[in-house]
């Protein structure tokens, strides 16, 4: 039954659409795709950046920033892509690289972050040196070991590609092409990828058919205890820059200080969510952890002690083998598989 | 069935408002209305001499100096009627540059009247450096926006000079920050000896000098050796922009 109304609704809408089509007017386009949508789940806290400001959301941009996000074209030997770093499979992250892998093998210094629930983010980078999330794109284009390419020379070949010139006109109303839109278009959709389904989320949303495990209620109460202060619910992050007493390495990162150029925020970094660390492996600003086990382990008994250390870590964080087993059961309950095979964010085909 | 019936009613409602009307075309005849308008044209200067990329000068520390870049922001463009009232030139930023030559002459737009004063401030406001991307004056490819902390570059001088000592004798200044103590905002006042008379049948030019080796001077000392490279909102940035906050004059007004 289902498949015959389908095929008679297909038959009909191709009957009409052909009769209502106005072809001899060229200025007549159809617009193809279906609208979009930014919401916010329930129970979360409103955004840094929604969509009601001069850069409104819409399918057509939307779909120009999933074209620009996996572009190699956006790099110099036009091989890297932002895809190519912040894989869909990896939360956006990019699996087993401690640190970002550029154009011509080169190594940045720091692991590239996991990309889920940016509108809520109160800045970018592991140092958040940069304030807005219109602002990021530019910054790895430009970076000589990320992409290592000047915004003339993309939008060059923006501007060369007859399909770009047609969706900067679908998105934005004509086919200027400029940073602003390219931004703008990016921002649409990175600003989509939410990250709000996983187990714990659908617990939290009172879901029919969805039970926490003893288990990981045990382990929400460890976290509650001892992760909440800084991970804080539902985004599992405050966004503040903590030193969660790494030993230095011989990079000798500086982190926050980078930026504010105060000692007293020497070797701090910006807290990352706990959202679907099963695919964002390895962990730290460096990558410097395989395992969630090593990273409970550096809470435990790996603390190095400086001026900048976070307070609450001065003594580190106690667990027992039993609260780390529970701990880790929770954490496994914040992994959002349908984020990671949405195919709205998959490369377009 | 119900489903079907959904579908036929949409299809109806899709037939009923879909029309072949023609989108009317572009109206494209504007009558022109003519502004009153003030020009202004910006000559760079080194030591009171028109700046020259080949010609070395010397600082007040008694450094040589050569200057291959000169770039700066101007904005927020305000000029102070006679009677007090003021205005602003909406959507106010302008990137001079020295090697851009039509940047240093640009006209805009203003009421009718006597004016007594203008202002402007040297950089991009902050409410700019926080609100995304720009474009315009403020997109980011002219090399004078940070990626990497964001926010613009307010004002740019780079060159060589043989006390540096930078691997290859360049000194760089690229001061930037818009915030609390790291805000390299400077805001310039210039006032008119005659009241400046703008109408419809009167376009005055405002023939401005900037300065570049102010730089280096007045009220703080710049020494290359110790200071060649400015790339962050560090104490010597906030010693730079105080320097050049009055490298700015009225020549003359015609």
């Amino acid at each position: 039954m289902k498949k015959q109304l389908t095929i008679l609704s297909t038959i009909l809408f191709a009957g009409i659409a052909t009769f209502i089509s106005c072809k001899p007017d060229p200025s007549f386009e159809p617009k193809v795709s279906a609208p979009i949508a930014f919401n916010v789940p329930q129970g979360w806290p409103q955004p840094v950046y929604n969509f009601n400001g001069n850069n409104k959301l819409t399918r057509e941009g939307f779909e120009l920033g999933r074209k620009l996000f996996y572009d190699p074209r956006l790099s110099r030997d036009n091989t890297v892509s932002c895809g190519s770093c912040h894989q869909q499979f990896s939360g956006f992250a990019q699996i087993d690289h401690p640190v970002s892998h550029g154009v011509d093998d080169l190594l940045g210094p720091r692991n590239s972050p996991a990309l889920f629930n940016l509108n809520w983010h109160t800045s970018f980078m592991w140092d958040g040196g940069i304030n807005h999330i219109e602002s990021q794109p530019v910054a790895p284009i430009q970076n000589p070991v990320e992409m290592d390419e000047t915004l003339d020379n993309v939008l060059n070949k923006l501007r060369g590609d007859a399909t770009y010139r047609t969706m900067f006109k679908a998105a934005f109303g004509d086919e200027t092409i400029n940073t602003q839109r390219m931004s703008w278009a990016f921002a649409q959709f990175m600003g989509m990828m939410v990250s709000a389904d996983s187990k714990y989320d659908k617990y939290k949303r009172g879901e029919a058919g969805v039970a926490m495990t003893t288990q990981e209620l045990a382990g929400y109460e460890v976290f509650k205890q001892k992760c909440a202060s800084c991970h804080k619910e539902p985004l599992f992050t405050d966004f503040s820059f903590r030193n969660n007493g790494l030993a230095v390495t011989t990079e000798n990162d500086s982190g926050r200080a980078t930026i504010t150029l105060n000692t007293n925020d020497l070797y701090k970094f910006k807290m990352p969510s706990l959202r679907n660390l099963k695919y964002t492996w390895p962990y730290m600003h460096d990558g410097r952890f395989n395992t969630l086990d090593q990273v409970l382990n550096h809470y435990t008994t790996g603390i190095v002690q400086s001026p900048t250390l976070d307070a609450g870590l001065a003594t580190g964080i106690p667990l027992t083998t039993n609260e780390k087993e529970d701990l880790l059961s929770f954490l496994n309950t914040l992994n959002d598989e349908a984020f990671t095979k949405n195919p709205l964010f998959a490369e377009p085909q | 069935m119900i489903r079907v019936h959904n579908f036929l009613f949409i299809l109806f409602v899709l037939l009923i408002t879909s029309s072949c009307q023609k989108r009317p075309d572009p109206v494209n005849n504007t009558s022109i209305v003519k502004s009153p308008k003030v020009k202004f044209e910006i000559t760079h200067m080194a030591d009171g001499k028109d700046l020259n990329k080949d010609t070395w000068y010397i600082n007040q520390n008694g450094d040589s100096i050569r200057i291959s870049r000169f770039d700066y922001f101007i904005s927020n463009i305000r000029f102070t009627k006679t009677d007090g009232n003021i205005y602003t030139e909406p959507e106010s930023y302008h990137l001079i540059q020295e090697k851009n030559a039509p940047s240093k002459l640009f006209t805009i737009d203003i009421p009718e009247g006597s004016y007594s004063s203008m202002s402007f401030i040297i950089g991009v406001d902050s409410a700019r450096n926080v609100s995304g991307a720009q474009t315009g004056a403020l997109e980011p490819n002219s090399g004078m926006f940070w990626d990497w902390k964001t926010g613009y570059i307010m004002a740019k001088l780079e060159g060589e000079s043989p006390q540096s000592t930078n691997f290859s004798s360049k000194f760089i200044y690229h001061i930037g920050g818009f915030a609390g103590t790291e805000n390299a905002l400077r805001t310039v006042k210039l006032s008119f000896n005659n009241s400046l008379l703008v109408g419809n049948d009167k376009t005055p030019t405002i023939h401005i000098k900037a300065d570049a080796m102010e730089f280096f001077k007045t009220p703080n000392k710049i020494s290359v050796k110790d200071t060649y490279t400015v790339m962050s909102t560090t104490d010597a940035a906030q010693k730079i922009a105080n320097n050049y906050s009055d490298m700015f004059s009225i020549d003359h007004i015609d």
